[in-house]
């Protein structure tokens, strides 16, 4: 008798720890990241300044849950971001992931949540990531590389420049945005009159530039990014080349170290830029408050996609991923420049985009003031329609 | 196949293979003299650009200066790592010298990750050296026709040195049998140190010239001196104007595949490396021991 009540104090006791336990537990946001490498300076520290800001909205705490951020450094290896996924499933029950932006490193990590009750926010851009691996808590962040390819070519083919070249770095990333670039050119009317992949060892890219220039190509796209992409702008100066280059993925903070003088008269397509509007402009000063330089577009999608998911915590007292995503998905998310955004059901976010001219070093009235917006895209245009899509959330 | 575009390809090979035979010049000086194989050779490489880039940011020093200052603050940084770091270590086999200037060059380049981003900084071509050749078959920018003529004049000056002045050949006898040297009167543990302070100084050097054509940033170093290596493994370790001769040859030969099979371009050095080695393992100008 006095041992059954022995054990019964101690099963309550284990009942009530179990029940204490999610009641104090915090509402933990992973940012996983690139801390050190070729894309730290565009996200790393300054996102996490990003998802702090949109903590600090929710004044750091929901229905007496708080909120807590943890940052790691996924050194764009697949092996240590999934190490680092796997205890912040298993031992702090981390309730979603937040950037991952590295293709590799995010198919790794959306195996692994799955099943799990975890949500995730795709930095990566893979069309994998919205096909065949999406997952009911997944969203993809990005454009994926097909939406990203239109967004860049179709403008510009329509504006005149129908010839194009692609330098691609040599891995899935690169042939991807090749592959869809050049579907993408032929299906606006235009042609593609050459394409060279570059290993990412490689620091001269003049051999490719003068091909390019020798096929009479109107336009160079640079699916390639950070340091390899600057040192091809830098050598298309140097080797005079009047095609216009047209980079996939060109952070202000890439204007910053290469300079105006190398990279004017560049065209593209952006999501976000920070002296778009005054929402913009007020959301950068607040940024800078805590950080030495304006948001990128990586920046602000940390911001908004945390936001809106604190939002969805909120509106749904629930931390439950499935719950939280869903809302997430039947609620249109306001962005910071006043737009709104649609997630889909295979995770895409549909979005309207902008075109932008980088500035002449003239017109430039300082530091960080780079682009010149141009126009929009509407985001319809650009999304692979869901009737295409190999998601099997996707009813069709 | 078009003729104009092989020799425009090759001839922009030649001004990658001016960088490579400045840098595996330097390492074969240091392992020939010193027995050091100098893994930290693509960091002092990459310092002499960030410094080229610090000098005019912070002191408006353009890159004519920098093409002097840098060389020599790289070069005295050489002269204190070789007395702190890697005299201790030449009673020792090579590995031990290999082993620490490969973490010596991690640890360099990770303190100016932090210190300047992942990045890259800005860097110009000099506003003399601007414009272009006309060589017929393409328009050369004058910056790549001065990096070949600079760098194959710096090259052949610095073999002359070592094989036909007095110092030179102290040099040479002090790696021969230091012991009999010192018997004679020079001072052969400064003479060593002085030889990997002028080695690096030489990557400095090279670091300068290339800040213009490629991205300065922390990896510029590691990423050209596996290919360096290379060089100075088919040139015959140890021998100086094997490592020139290979390396000019082995940048037109990178361009020429360029022009024929892109794809091939950053491999074919490495299957050049393998078949010399195979056919002649003391590589193309070593000398039997």
């Amino acid at each position: 008798m006095a041992f059954g009540n022995f054990r019964s104090i101690l099963f309550s006791g284990v009942a009530l720890a179990a029940l204490a336990s999610p009641a104090a537990a915090d509402i933990k946001i992973g940012l996983l990241t690139d801390l050190s490498g070729a894309t730290s300076a565009l996200t790393g520290k300054a996102s996490q300044r990003a998802a702090e800001m949109a903590i600090a909205d929710f004044g750091g705490e929901i229905n007496g849950e708080k909120i807590t951020l943890m940052v790691a450094d996924h050194l764009a290896k697949p092996d240590v971001g999934l190490g680092i996924a796997r205890e912040w499933v298993d031992r702090e029950n981390v309730n979603v992931f937040l950037s991952v932006d590295n293709s590799a490193v995010a198919l790794a990590v959306s195996d692994l949540i799955k099943d799990k009750d975890v949500a995730m926010f795709h930095g990566g851009s893979s069309s994998k990531l919205i096909n065949e691996n999406c997952g009911p808590n997944q969203v993809m962040m990005l454009l994926d590389t097909t939406a990203l390819s239109r967004a860049i070519t179709i403008p510009q083919i329509k504006a005149g420049s129908d010839k194009w070249y692609f330098i691609a770095v040599d891995y899935a990333l690169g042939q991807d945005l090749m592959a869809k670039g050049s579907a993408a050119v032929k299906n606006a009317g235009g042609e593609v009159v050459g394409t060279a992949l570059h290993s990412p060892q490689a620091t001269d890219f003049s051999a490719f530039l003068l091909e390019a220039q020798s096929k009479g190509a109107k336009t160079i796209g640079l699916a390639t990014f950070g340091t390899w992409q600057n040192a091809i702008a830098k050598q298309a100066q140097e080797f005079g080349v009047t095609a216009k280059l047209s980079p996939y993925y060109l952070g202000d903070t890439d204007i910053h170290s290469t300079g105006l003088e190398t990279l004017q008269n560049i065209s593209g397509a952006i999501q976000f830029y920070w002296d778009m509007n005054d929402k913009t402009r007020a959301f950068s000063t607040k940024f800078q408050e805590g950080y030495n330089r304006p948001p990128t577009f990586t920046n602000a999608y940390a911001y908004e996609f945390t936001h809106h998911y604190l939002t969805g915590v909120k509106a749904t007292g629930s931390k439950d991923a499935k719950t939280v995503v869903q809302w997430m998905r039947d609620n249109p998310m306001p962005l910071i420049n006043g737009d709104t955004a649609t997630i889909r059901e295979d995770g895409y976010t549909l979005r309207d985009v902008y075109t932008y001219q980088t500035k002449k070093p003239a017109d430039s009235k300082g530091e960080w003031d780079y682009l010149e917006i141009t126009g929009k895209v509407a985001a319809a245009d650009i999304a692979t329609p869901l009737s295409d899509s190999t998601c099997p959330l996707v009813k069709k | 196949m078009d003729v104009y575009l092989i020799l425009s390809q090759m001839t922009l090979g030649l001004v990658n293979g001016v960088f490579y035979a400045i840098l595996s010049l330097g390492l074969a000086i240091i392992f020939g003299l010193l027995g050091v194989i100098n893994f930290a050779h693509g960091v002092f490489f990459m310092l002499g650009a960030f410094i080229a880039y610090a000098l005019g940011q912070w002191l408006g020093i353009g890159y004519w200066g920098a093409l002097i200052i840098a060389p020599l603050l790289i070069g005295m940084l050489g002269l204190v790592v070789e007395v702190t770091f890697i005299r201790h270590l030449y009673r020792l086999d090579h590995l031990y010298g290999l082993l620490l200037t490969l973490g010596l060059a991690l640890f360099v380049e990770g303190f100016i990750r932090i210190a300047f981003g992942p990045q890259g900084l800005p860097y110009s071509v000099p506003p003399s050296l601007r414009g272009a050749v006309n060589l017929g078959y393409m328009m050369l920018p004058m910056y790549r026709a001065w990096v070949v003529v600079a760098g194959v004049v710096l090259c052949l000056a610095t073999w002359l040195i070592i094989e036909w002045t007095p110092l030179g050949a102290k040099l040479r006898a002090a790696t021969d049998n230091p012991v009999l040297v010192q018997a004679f009167g020079i001072n052969v543990p400064v003479m060593l140190t002085l030889t990997y302070g002028a080695g690096v100084a030489l990557a400095a050097l090279g670091g300068v010239m290339a800040a213009p054509i490629l991205s300065v940033d922390p990896s510029m170093g590691t990423s050209v001196i596996i290919v360096v290596f290379a060089v100075v493994v088919i040139g015959g370790m140890g021998s100086i104007l094997g490592s020139i001769v290979t390396g000019l040859g082995l940048g037109l030969l990178e361009g020429l595949t360029k022009a024929v099979f892109p794809q091939a371009s950053s491999t074919v050095i490495f299957v050049a490396m393998v078949i010399i080695l195979v056919a002649r393992p003391r590589g193309l100008f070593g000398k039997a021991a």
